[in-house]
């Protein structure tokens, strides 16, 4: 053993130790000197933090009942990378797609090609994202894609959470729908902090989805997990879970069952419209009037003690529930096309009419308020002078009578002539020569102000946006000398009228010439006239409501304004609007005492109902049919305004309608609305019950089928012996949908016999 | 001289001398291995996937099956290897040749033979084979002439040349360091040492700039001196640096690695083992693990002090290079003070040819302990023989 390998041992002992406490020395400056910035970087690198989307806050109606939730369906998603992956050729993918396309459809859904393509050409999704093509599969199709993953490369089916409008299309234009948040709304919204969006929201994009945007959407919750290095969730950390909280509910003052009656009489109205012959032209018998199109029409219902919306509806409508996942391309074109009438157009806030003979009411607040009465040529309130169905203008000079030179003359509806006509009397039986005085003696009388009837009718809220939480209303439109100038001055092409004559306020004095109101407008009208004088902002949310119940904020009443209203003026207006309904003179008289004419035998003992009807005159186009009202007239709770674009006489269609409305809601009879589902349920039932009621009683009903096109669906439900047929879960019983069924059809075809 | 009078010079009793630091030490820390290759690879045992114990049922096989091999080794003893150092070279030619003719290849080298499902790498038991054959073949004399070192450099050669065509980089540069280690101990003049270190600093460059290594040995090499290659590669070192960063002083915990229990670190059970120790008992843990090691070296490195010929001394120092480098560099790579080469950590790594070369290699020094006193006592003997006669 030399001495050599024994020193040599302990420098290799000395080699070895240095590398220990090289090894110690890193070891403490990566684990204790700078351990922080490592340990950041970990927690960055394995955890990934994923959003929890927070439930949308339900939209409920006054009583409660969820008239929008939310719900999981089946979602049918694509992955365009790993489409792209599988590397298809073109027509492999167009074959691809088209396959796709045949099994949504198979499974229910109604999808083109096209739909898929744009769908899954939808630029807020990124490569790697799963985009949604189509919602509301057959979860069957969760067998068929998982089992074909070679021939259908990234195509999944999965469960989501979407909006879910239970009364299907019933109050659609209130509601609103929601969709993805576009580029603009990224934009141009200032979300409440928490709230913040992120491309692919859902966003409200119309009616209380939109303008409660902020109160229905939720905090999204964030998950934390922790994914290994091929980004695969290794465990979720529930320490660092945030819970979603979800949106508040909304509560409407709207009542669902009162909406549903609405909605379907408005439907029934216009049907009963529609079905009428077209009249003969007075002025030349060879040729006929316009024909009633009945386009559309709206309705509002209105409480006038506090100013709530109790229903507003508008036709057509459309199914909110089409919204998700984003219309189709032809529905979407469907609903914005004007020949459809454009079914997303809320007529009862956007919709402009003239008012007609319903602008009286504010003709005569302007002539009693400005002591026109009894002034000049126009005899006192209460005196009692024979309407002779035509009036010449006194500004015309002394022209004769019986020829005057046009522009001078102005006549009654069908120049009807009424005797002993005072204002209580010129409201029910609606002399227009009555007011045409008034107009003619505002504007010539030096001692009235020029602009008397559209200060009274601004005071009432006309020409004013009404204040309805409600997203794009309307303001109507009253023309005075001023305003029409300012237009002319503003826009000489389009508006080449710039004076104002004596006619002008003739025709503004019955609610014609320019004067546009919106439905809503004139309900809050005649509500204020009915509460005593009152203008409140109405209101059609009634409380923002916390998911617990606690409630986040109320909307209480919200007066804007008094009007002033004398109670002899209101006595004899009360008296002569009850008249309409009540006397046998009164334009409305038949709505309310007859069935013959598609109205009722309304309880006016028990429930007076003041009104007024209105046929508007639009040039070309048949007369707008009006009807406004309030009852009980002592104490009104319910003030109404039906609206029927070309439909006629205001008493033929929208007082019969008013009356089919308020019979049942003053006696509180309304039906319970049925679900969308239950809708479904019945129209899937119809064929069905149409073969039990042959077979029961050898009535072929054969005259349904025209009038049904739906009973030629066929499919699932299945009919049991006692009349009975299940659909989708939902029990339909045929004999009471027989019934329902009959009683509409036979009372069109009553209409159609009187028409 | 020797002193006749102590008793333990009559009668050689090889179990009396043995040192119970050495298996103790040994056992604690590929028992602390085993823990370590159980939270690696046991997933992140969720309620869905329960823990997977897989590869912990076979690292506990490795490590009894260590000990009994440690326990032979100490048995057989080292000097009875010594009588057949050429048979011992030649079977490990032929099982690396084997290997490159029969093995498998994984990731372009080819490494293991597989049978059923175990898998057997030779070059781990080539190190220890390589250090009896130095070992006897320095031992021999005092100080090596020319001849004998260049038959050194032959005999390391040929194993080395082996591997290289593998090619397995990290063992070739434990080789290295065993045959540094031995030549330098084994009294080598100053002047030859020098001629060997520029051969082998030649080598080196030969094998970095011949196509034998795959590319990414040579782009793992490049890390390490630059470290701004931004390549996978990188992303290892980051992401170990990373893991024991995240232990701090005192650690995640076990099994609480988050860098762990994600696999961010890849080979995290095998040559990164480390990065575990670190993560998940931080500083405090891995400097235990390593003043384990580092006990155990000091152990080896006292036995071949205490070592009664060349042979036995040799032969520690052989195995103190080999595990001292082992260490260093699985250590120094996870730490980024070394270029990335896959190297196990002795006893810790999972591993079963690893584990059982470490073992062998430690009962080879036990032996050396046990038997300290065989000459002296043969001398003694053959004294007396000669006294009587």
């Amino acid at each position: 053993m030399n001495e050599v390998s024994r020193y040599r041992m302990r420098v290799l002992a000395i080699i070895g130790l240095s590398m220990f406490v090289a090894l110690a020395a890193r070891l403490w400056y990566l684990q204790v000197m700078v351990s922080e910035q490592a340990v950041a970087t970990a927690r960055s690198n394995i955890t990934r933090i994923i959003s929890v989307p927070a439930p949308r806050g339900r939209i409920l109606d006054v009583n409660g009942r969820v008239m929008v939730g939310n719900r999981t369906t089946t979602v049918l998603t694509m992955n365009r990378h790993e489409l792209e992956e599988a590397a298809f050729t073109s027509d492999k993918i167009q074959q691809m797609l088209t396959e796709i396309a045949v099994e949504v459809n198979r499974s229910g859904q109604l999808m083109k090609v096209v739909d898929v393509e744009r769908a899954l050409r939808d630029p807020s999704y990124g490569r790697y994202d799963d985009v949604p093509i189509a919602y509301d599969v057959g979860s069957e199709l969760l067998v068929f894609f998982g089992e074909r993953p070679d021939r259908f490369p990234g195509v999944q089916v999965a469960e989501s959470t979407v909006r879910s409008y239970l009364y299907g299309d019933l109050a659609s234009h209130v509601l609103g729908w929601v969709g993805p948040v576009n580029e603009m709304e990224l934009g141009q919204r200032r979300p409440p902090s928490g709230k913040e969006y992120r491309l692919r929201d859902r966003v409200g994009k119309a009616g209380v989805e939109l303008m409660f945007e902020n109160d229905l959407r939720g905090v999204a919750g964030r998950k934390v997990v922790e994914v290994d290095r091929l980004g695969e969730i290794v465990r979720e950390r529930d320490d660092l879970f945030v819970p979603p909280v979800p949106g508040d509910d909304i509560v409407l003052s709207l009542n669902v069952d009162v909406q549903y009656l609405v909605e379907r009489e408005l439907e029934r109205s216009i049907y009963l419209a529609r079905s009428r012959e077209p009249d003969q032209n007075p002025d030349d018998p060879t040729r006929l009037l316009p024909a009633y199109d009945a386009p559309g029409g709206a309705v509002v219902l209105l409480d006038p003690t506090v100013g709530s919306v109790v229903a507003m509806a508008s036709y057509p409508s459309y199914d909110p529930n089409d919204s998700i996942g984003g219309f189709s391309v032809d529905q979407w074109a469907e609903l914005n096309d004007p020949a459809n009438d454009l079914p997303m157009f809320n007529r009862a806030i956007q919709g402009e009419y003239a008012p007609g003979s319903t602008f009286k009411l504010f003709t005569a607040h302007a002539a009693w308020h400005e002591g026109v009465f009894g002034v000049g040529a126009v005899p006192a309130a209460d005196v009692q002078w024979d309407d002779p169905g035509s009036y010449v203008l006194r500004a015309c000079g002394d022209v004769d009578p019986a020829d005057p030179p046009p522009g001078c003359r102005y006549r009654n509806a069908g120049e009807k002539q009424y005797d002993r006509v005072d204002l209580i009397r010129s409201l029910t039986v609606s002399s227009d020569v009555y007011y045409y005085r008034i107009g003619e003696s505002i504007y010539t009388n030096p001692g009235h102000p020029d602009t008397a009837i559209q200060d009274a009718a601004t005071a009432y809220g006309l020409g004013l946006e009404s204040g309805i939480t409600l997203p794009f209303e309307q303001d109507g439109y009253l023309p005075t000398p001023a305003n029409r100038r300012l237009r002319h001055e503003e826009n000489p092409v389009a508006f080449p009228e710039w004076g104002w004559s004596t006619g002008d306020n003739v025709i503004t004095a019955i609610g014609q010439g320019e004067v546009l109101v919106t439905p809503l407008q004139l309900a809050n009208a005649f509500a204020t006239f009915a509460n005593g004088g009152v203008r409140f902002a109405p209101n059609v949310v009634d409380r923002v409501m916390s998911r617990d119940g606690t409630v986040v904020r109320a909307f209480g009443p919200r007066a804007l304004s008094t009007v002033n209203i004398r109670p002899a003026f209101q006595n004899r207006v009360l008296q002569g609007l009850a008249g309409v309904t009540a006397d046998e003179e009164g334009t409305a008289y038949w709505a309310f005492n007859s069935e013959a004419t598609d109205g009722v035998y309304f309880p006016l003992g028990e429930f007076p109902v003041a009104g007024k009807t209105g046929t508007a005159e639009v040039r070309g186009k048949a007369d707008t049919s009006i009807f406004a009202a309030f009852g009980p007239v002592e104490a009104p709770t319910h003030a109404l305004v039906a609206i029927l674009e070309e439909s006629g006489f205001g008493s033929s269609v929208a007082a019969p309608l008013a009356a089919r409305v308020l019979e049942k809601v003053f006696e509180g009879t309304v039906a319970e609305a049925p679900l969308a589902a239950e809708r479904y349920a019945r129209s899937a039932a119809l064929p069905l019950c149409v073969a039990w009621h042959q077979w029961r009683s050898g009535d072929t009903l054969a005259r349904l089928e025209e009038a049904d096109p739906s009973s030629a669906e066929a499919g699932g439900p299945v009919l049991d012996a006692s009349g009975r047929v299940v659909v989708r879960g939902i029990q339909v019983d045929c004999e009471t949908l027989i019934e329902e069924v009959l009683d509409v059809f036979d009372v069109a075809s009553t209409g159609e016999g009187s028409g | 001289m020797v002193d006749f009078r102590r008793p333990d010079y009559d009668t050689p009793r090889v179990l009396r001398h043995i040192d119970l630091m050495l298996p103790v030490l040994a056992l604690v820390t590929a028992g602390i291995g085993v823990l370590m290759v159980y939270s690696a690879t046991r997933g992140p045992a969720t309620d869905l996937r329960p823990a997977e114990t897989f590869f912990l049922g076979r690292q506990v096989r490795m490590v009894g099956l260590g000990a009994a091999a440690m326990a032979l080794a100490a048995w057989f003893g080292h000097r009875r290897l010594e009588r057949m150092i050429w048979l011992v070279h030649g079977t490990t030619l032929a099982a690396l040749a084997a290997v490159l003719a029969f093995g498998n290849e994984v990731k372009g080298s080819r490494s293991w033979f597989q049978v059923a499902d175990n898998q057997f790498q030779p070059s781990e038991l080539g190190k220890v084979a390589l250090i009896v054959v130095l070992a006897a073949w320095l031992g021999r004399t005092e100080t090596p002439s020319i001849p004998r070192v260049l038959l050194t450099v032959l005999l390391a050669a040929g194993p080395v040349v082996l591997i290289v065509l593998q090619p397995d980089l990290g063992t070739v540069l434990v080789y290295g360091a065993i045959v540094a280690g031995m030549v330098f101990v084994g009294g080598l003049k100053g002047r030859h040492l020098l001629v060997l270190g520029l051969l082998l600093v030649s080598g080196v460059v030969l094998v970095l700039e011949s196509e034998v290594l795959e590319d990414y040995q040579v782009r793992r090499l490049l890390v390490f001196v630059d470290e701004e290659t931004n390549t996978a590669a990188s992303y290892n070192l980051e992401q170990a640096e990373v893991a024991i960063g995240n232990g701090g002083l005192t650690g995640r915990g076990l099994f609480q690695g988050t860098q762990n229990n994600s696999a961010l670190v890849p080979e995290q059970q095998t040559d990164f083992i480390f990065t575990v120790v670190a993560e998940e008992t931080g500083f405090v843990g891995s400097a235990v693990v390593l003043g384990l090691v580092g006990l155990l070296l000091l152990r080896v490195w006292r036995i071949g002090q205490m070592a009664d010929d060349r042979f036995g001394m040799l032969l520690s120092a052989g195995v103190f290079s080999m595990v001292s480098f082992q260490v260093f560099q699985s250590v120094g790579m996870s730490t980024g003070i070394m270029p990335i080469t896959g190297i196990p950590f002795p006893l810790v790594s999972y591993g079963g040819s690893s584990l059982l070369a470490t073992c062998l290699a430690l009962g080879l020094v036990q032996s050396v302990h046990m038997r300290r006193h065989e000459a002296i006592a043969r001398r003694a003997e053959s004294l007396r023989r000669d006294q009587r006669a």
